[in-house]
């Protein structure tokens, strides 16, 4: 894929050969919620960004947290983190944490309304 | 997946202008579908507050906070909904290094996050949800896993020994309820009916209350150093009784001694008296320093030194007897088989606290403690400095060869503390420091025979002065940041420095003030008196010596801990070269001068009265030491600056050839600006007035001026410098080990020198290596 993704101030024209740049971000500030040239994927990361995640991680711990920040690894920055040993029991809280991509079981999101997972095919 | 193009302007979505372009799935979409539409653009709703120009982060922040959703507890608000495979694909549409990030997320938010499944980081790793909850006190008891009654040898040796590994790794800098209290035992030794493993807890116990107290009233301990607070409600539960532990460790040892006389193998059991020994004499020691630093009445006919002897005669015995306790298991992190539960308070310490904790293994655990015993022994030497400048080396000393262990600094505040107490029955600060100048170089008005000592308002004189001196603080906080650990000294020193500058003041002003005096009593020929205040600069000397002595500690300790880049070495050995160490000559010079013209003038006094045994009384009063020693009593320090004189000159005009030669690497000139750095590196002096401050300018105008010679010129120079130092280092009878190492440096450097400035290596323009493991001060220079 060549579509690489612009971060909203610098509008690159579309390129054939994308010139090296450093520091690409994608957030949810609002002059760049509406950048139609962001991929899918960064549009879906956009939307996530700030709402609640539920991350469950190889030991079986349960993290839930406000989603901050991930990269291409899916390492994730967590804030405001309660960890769970047991779902349901007292939870610890642990503030701000970052999970490794490799340690993510399973990641689901704070949604209204379930059945919109099933649109994505 | 999506198609790859993004039909977004047929978006209906996007007229309002404020949510996100919907894939085209949306409008194709079921009821449902439609649904979550709306509530996509709902959520969308909040953003268009921020585009009509909230975008100031800290707005952001309030407007987002202060919603009962704050809590996470609370969430899910719906329901959570899969989306692990949605989630990594979308992140493998971005680019290596590329984030994802909240507006609000920021480089804060970055580096306080904790790094699950780090062991370091992470205490809730490796939980298993089969795994019991770690065991309470109580709980051991009920299964059984552990005995509070008839104990064998070895399970008393096993628990002592880690009982002695996890102290030292708390005086090591870790919390007291991750090594400590994960003894079960502590937690309610009341309760536990062996008599012999009860006192030892009780005392283990009461040993935690009096360091605690020792370290926070020595206040020389920073947040790394040492873990002031505990769980307290632990220790708490049981009334700390210091006085009785002694007696009832002495009881237990007797009882045992009995027991062995009728039994046929008693190593083990003596094995156990041992260590109840080291306990009662190491517990006697600390307390008593408690006692010394915290109370005013307290019976010094304890001989602590003796003690200390005696309890580090009992290590060999322990440390040959390490195995006949239980040992640790392999793999587990308890460092006994029982009565330990390494994990019973990880969760109950704040998330950001260190996890990683290694409780140090038996036998260097002894190790450190003997270490540390050695290290009292030491501090007990400081009764025998009555006066500041002794003093003042003294700590310095310590601080270079002690200075790891906060205990051992902490006790040395205590006793110096106490001492002055002792030496002099009370005396105040104010006291000790007009003692100390007239040790130092004996102004004739503190001189109690001379004939103004009497004068109200030369006394009047002198006593705002000191009074001065202690409001400041300045000198009493010399002392006590010598006390703190290496690398907190600097920036306590560097504000330490700007204090001296209004004591300088006053002590000039002082100075010309007893000159005046002096004169005007001469003008009246009254001549005794005249003499008695001709006054050099005695006051000021005094107070210099001890600033200059702060501002090369402060230049030197960056070397120590590594601060200095290489091409920045030429202005710091230069500063002390060209000035800092010649004033500390000039100093002590003129303090050795004062003293002799004083012994002269004593002399002189005696002949013209011509009463033997009073001139005898006088020179005394003028010098407490002994004749000898007093005609040159600088002499050593004087010589030893000059050592340092000609090594940091051989230092700075090395970096100058090498700078010149090309062998030093350079920052790259657009991200460089050496006047910003060399005024950084000064910056504590620049607000002297004396000495005053050298400006970037100046130091450039002499490098320049030193630049012009050639390299091979510059290199000999260097190389000349090294071979003074060897000369003067090499006419030091008994040089102590910091000379040695300072002479092979010397000498290794006037080598290196000597070679380079014959051309060798000429056309490898590498760096070479400052090795500064022999000295933390100089290098010694190493080509690769």
């Amino acid at each position: 894929m060549t579509d690489l993704s612009i971060s909203g101030q610098q509008v690159l024209p579309p390129p054939a050969c994308t010139p090296p740049e450093p520091f690409r971000i994608t957030t949810n500030a609002p002059h760049q919620m509406n950048d139609a040239s962001l991929t899918p994927g960064r549009r879906k990361l956009q939307k996530w960004l700030g709402r609640v995640l539920r991350i469950v991680i190889t030991d079986g711990r349960v993290l839930v947290g406000f989603f901050n920040c991930t990269d291409r690894d899916a390492n994730i920055v967590l804030s405001m983190c309660a960890e769970y040993l047991v779902e349901g029991q007292e939870p610890r809280l642990l503030g701000n944490v970052m999970v490794p991509g490799q340690h993510i079981v399973s990641l689901s999101i704070d949604e209204p309304d379930p059945q919109s997972s099933l649109l994505v095919q | 997946m999506y198609p790859s193009t993004l039909p977004a302007e047929a978006d209906p979505t996007t007229m309002n202008g404020s949510s996100v372009a919907e894939p085209p799935d949306f409008q194709a979409a079921t009821a449902a579908a439609a649904a979550a539409a709306r509530a996509s653009s709902l959520e969308q709703d909040e953003w268009s507050v921020g585009e009509c120009g909230f975008l100031d982060p800290d707005v952001q922040r309030t407007m987002r906070s202060g919603s009962a959703a704050e809590d996470i507890t609370q969430y899910p608000m719906h329901g959570w909904v899969d989306v692990t495979k949605e989630f990594h694909d979308a992140c493998a549409e971005l680019q290596p290094g590329e984030l994802a990030q909240d507006m609000l997320f920021g480089l804060f938010e970055a580096m306080s996050a904790i790094e699950i499944m780090d062991p370091k980081m992470d205490v809730g790793m490796g939980f298993d949800k089969q795994d019991l909850p770690p065991p309470s006190f109580e709980a051991a008891i009920a299964t059984g896993a552990i005995k509070l009654d008839d104990l064998t040898p070895s399970e008393l040796i096993g628990i002592y020994d880690a009982l002695f590994s996890c102290l030292v790794s708390w005086l090591e800098g870790n919390s007291m309820d991750q090594v400590l209290f994960t003894c079960l035992y502590l937690h309610a030794p009341a309760q536990i009916k062996d008599k012999a493993l009860r006192v030892f807890c009780t005392a283990v116990r009461n040993l935690i209350v009096v360091i605690k107290k020792i370290i926070a009233v020595a206040a020389v301990n920073e947040e790394e150093d040492f873990q002031l607070y505990g769980n307290s409600a632990l220790l708490a539960a049981e009334k700390a009784q210091p006085a009785t532990v002694y007696s009832s460790l002495k009881d237990v040892e007797d009882e045992l001694i009995r027991k062995c006389k009728k039994l046929t193998s008693t190593e083990d059991w003596m094995a156990v008296v041992h260590r109840l020994r080291f306990m009662r004499h190491l517990f006697q020691v600390i307390y008593h320093v408690e006692q010394m630093a915290s109370n005013d009445t307290v019976d010094d006919k304890v001989d602590i030194y003796k003690i200390l002897f005696v309890a580090s005669e009992m290590l060999p015995g322990i440390r040959n007897t390490l195995d006949r306790g239980t040992q640790p298991e392999k793999g587990s992190d308890a460092p006994n088989p029982m009565g330990f539960s390494p994990r019973i308070h990880d969760r109950s310490q704040p998330p950001a606290f260190p996890r990683s904790i290694k409780i140090r293994d038996r036998p260097s655990s002894y190790q450190f403690l003997e270490e540390m015993i050695s290290r009292f022994k030491y501090a007990c030497k400081v009764t025998k400095y009555k006066d500041y400048y002794s003093a003042l080396n003294f700590f310095i000393e310590y601080s270079k060869k002690s200075g790891q262990c906060i205990l051992s600094r902490s006790v040395l505040q205590s006793l110096f503390g106490a001492n002055m107490r002792m030496a002099h029955g009370k005396l105040p600060m104010k006291q000790f420091l007009r003692h100390s100048v007239q040790v130092f170089n004996s102004p004739p008005v503190l001189n109690a025979k001379h004939p103004v000592a009497a004068d109200p308002k030369v006394q009047q004189h002198l006593d705002n002065f000191f009074r001065y001196c202690i409001n400041m603080n300045t000198f009493t906080q010399f002392i006590r940041i010598c006390g703190f650990n290496r690398a907190r000294q600097r920036d306590k020193l560097a504000r330490l420095i700007e204090n001296f500058d209004t004591i300088q003041v006053d002590a000039a002003r002082l100075d010309s003030m007893m000159n005046q005096l002096a004169n005007e009593r001469a003008m009246e020929g009254n001549e005794p008196m005249a003499t008695a205040l001709k006054h050099s600069t005695h006051f000021s000397t005094w107070v210099l010596y001890n600033c200059f002595r702060a501002m090369l500690i402060f230049l030197m300790s960056g070397f120590e801990l590594e601060l200095y880049a290489v091409h920045e070495f030429l202005y710091i050995y230069w500063y002390p070269y060209e000035f800092l160490i010649g004033f500390l000559v000039s100093a002590l010079t003129r303090t050795e001068n004062i003293l002799l013209a004083q012994e002269e003038y004593a002399e002189h006094q005696s002949k013209t009265q011509s009463g033997g045994g009073g001139a005898a009384k006088n020179r005394k009063a003028a010098k407490p030491k002994k004749n000898k020693k007093t005609q040159r009593p600088y002499r050593a320090e004087i010589v030893f600056y000059h050592a340092l004189l000609s090594l940091c000159g051989g230092m700075y005009k090395a970096m100058g050839a090498l700078t010149k030669d090309g062998r030093v690497r350079l920052p790259l000139s657009k991200f460089d600006n050496e006047e910003i750095r060399y005024n950084r590196r000064f910056l504590p002096f620049a607000t002297l007035t004396s000495p005053p401050p050298v400006s970037y300018a100046e130091f450039k105008n002499v490098r320049e001026h030193m630049m012009r010679h050639s390299v091979e010129d510059l290199y000999t120079y260097a190389a000349k410098h090294f071979d003074q130092a060897r000369n003067v280092l090499e006419s030091i009878q008994n040089p102590d080990q910091e000379m040695l190492d300072l002479l092979q440096i010397a000498r290794t450097n006037f080598v290196v020198m000597n070679v380079l400035a014959r051309g060798h290596q000429k056309e490898v323009k590498r760096q070479p290596e400052f090795d500064f493991s022999k000295h933390s001060y100089f290098p010694i220079i190493k080509l690769k």
